[in-house]
């Protein structure tokens, strides 16, 4: 072989060799980015499956919640006015003391009853607003007379939908009962805030707890998740002696 | 082509300083074995043209280059692909043996330190090519990401593309005319043009690393 055949057989196996690489770089790179794709479509099936059964488990839990609502109206709250109404002219006949008493238990049970069944009730929300809801939950507070409730409306009104405003209320409601159960506070602290974006704080001036500790780690995920279903953040913060405050804020991400 | 020689050098320096302005944050260990290769690499390419300026033999030089330049791009190798190929510890070392095989015997065949192992760069980087083209395949089918958008995958390129064709240029040329110094500077010429090559592709990658900061 002379010089330029040498030369043109090592030219022409480098551009080969070049030529075989490129290609199956090309290949390569095409049938990775067909496998991201389909990753990402897997991702986003899953994803929105996820949310499907999240919606699913909600409208469960709140059809459970309104058939309960219903049967205690319909039902026991029923029963329970039969025996308020035969309290009732058992006191015109015989005005005792202990009667009258037990007359004043089954009125406030009604009551509480009506109530709860109302609370219960998700259609509720078609109907009313969050910021209502609350209002109406501090003055029920109140009247039972141990602990005092301060409605605060901050920034524009909160104006969510029905489910949101649903597990939101729920978890106000946790928060509230829990605060009433254990901290030995005398005034909670409601603050709505329409945002953006949309804030509920709830404070109380109780004995507090240390928040780093499991058992409010515990309660923390628990509102948390729940929170997460709705796009909101909750975070609590508290110290042993300085109450507890808890925020609910709307995530900007959403659900 | 002569104008590559001065291209070489830019692309190797570009490669190197991207090297330096990636390695501010915590990085991999694959990450320092190529800057220990660039280092060399720069280290040679100076030291060995100061050498053949002043007509001192430098074949010494390029071969100890070559000898700490494939266990440090195996070494690079091995770290960006171990989590993707479990085999791939036992390929490498089997690498490293015919690699260091072929040197020897071209050195013993020789009898001095001072005759380029050309035999030793076409099986090390025959090897070094093949296992870099493993891990990038690996890397296609099983990574978590588009392999485009990782530093890893730019680099390995550049030593595929570099080592799989340094088998069939030095490899034909030293079964064909290996005593004609026409064909061997143009040979040469054809070399530079896939070293700027390999260190454009990897100074892409460098910079990509930059770019993320060193996560995997």
């Amino acid at each position: 072989m002379n010089e330029h055949d040498v030369l043109m057989t090592v030219v022409v196996a480098v551009c080969a060799m070049l030529l075989v690489i490129a290609l199956l770089t090309i290949a390569l790179v095409a049938n990775n980015n067909r496998r991201m794709r389909h990753r990402a479509e897997l991702a986003e099936a899953e994803r929105v499956r996820e949310t499907e059964v999240a919606r699913a488990e909600r409208e469960a839990v709140q059809h459970t919640l309104r058939e309960l609502g219903r049967e205690l109206h319909d039902n026991v709250a029923q029963l329970l006015t039969v025996a308020q109404l035969g309290a009732n002219n058992l006191l015109e006949e015989r005005p005792e003391p202990r009667l009258a008493a037990m007359r004043d238990a089954l009125d406030q049970g009604v009551e509480e009853l009506r109530r709860l069944a109302h609370g219960l009730d998700a259609d509720l929300w078609s109907r009313r607003s969050l910021t209502d809801a609350i209002v109406a939950e501090a003055e029920r507070i109140e009247r039972v007379g141990r602990v005092r409730a301060h409605v605060v409306k901050a920034g524009a009104p909160l104006v969510l939908d029905a489910d949101t405003s649903t597990i939101l209320f729920r978890v106000f409601q946790e928060v509230v009962n829990n605060a009433l159960k254990h901290s030995g506070a005398d005034t909670l602290t409601l603050v709505l805030d329409g945002g953006p974006p949309a804030t509920l704080t709830i404070s109380d001036n109780g004995r507090g707890f240390d928040a780093t500790r499991e058992r409010g780690q515990g309660g923390l995920s628990a509102i948390r998740r729940r929170c997460a279903l709705i796009g909101f953040e909750a975070s609590c913060s508290s110290a042993p002696g300085n109450g507890c405050t808890w925020t609910l804020i709307q995530s900007p991400h959403g659900a | 082509m002569h104008f590559l020689a001065a291209y070489k050098e830019i692309v190797l320096v570009a490669a190197f300083v991207a090297w330096c302005v990636a390695v501010r944050t915590k990085r991999k260990p694959w990450f320092w074995w190529l800057g220990a290769q660039l280092a060399l690499a720069l280290a040679a390419e100076y030291a060995g043209r100061w050498l053949g300026e002043r007509g001192i033999p430098n074949q010494w030089l390029y071969n100890g280059y070559m000898l700490g330049e494939h266990i440090a791009l195996l070494m690079v190798v091995f770290y960006m692909g171990r989590e993707l190929i479990r085999a791939l510890p036992y390929v490498l070392v089997f690498a490293l043996v015919l690699f260091l095989a072929a040197f020897i015997r071209d050195l013993t065949a020789a009898g001095t330190f001072g005759v380029f192992a050309s035999n030793g760069l076409v099986v090390g980087g025959f090897l070094i090519g093949t296992s870099a083209a493993l891990v990038m395949l690996a890397m296609a089918f099983r990574g978590p990401l588009r392999v485009t958008a990782e530093p890893r995958f730019w680099i390995l390129l550049a030593l595929v593309s570099y080592f799989l064709c340094t088998a069939p240029l030095f490899g034909l040329y030293n079964r064909l005319s290996a005593e004609s110094p026409e064909i061997g500077l143009k040979i040469y010429q054809l070399n530079d043009l896939l070293f700027v090559m390999r260190y454009g592709l990897t100074a892409f990658g460098l910079i990509h690393e930059a770019r993320r900061g060193g996560h995997e």
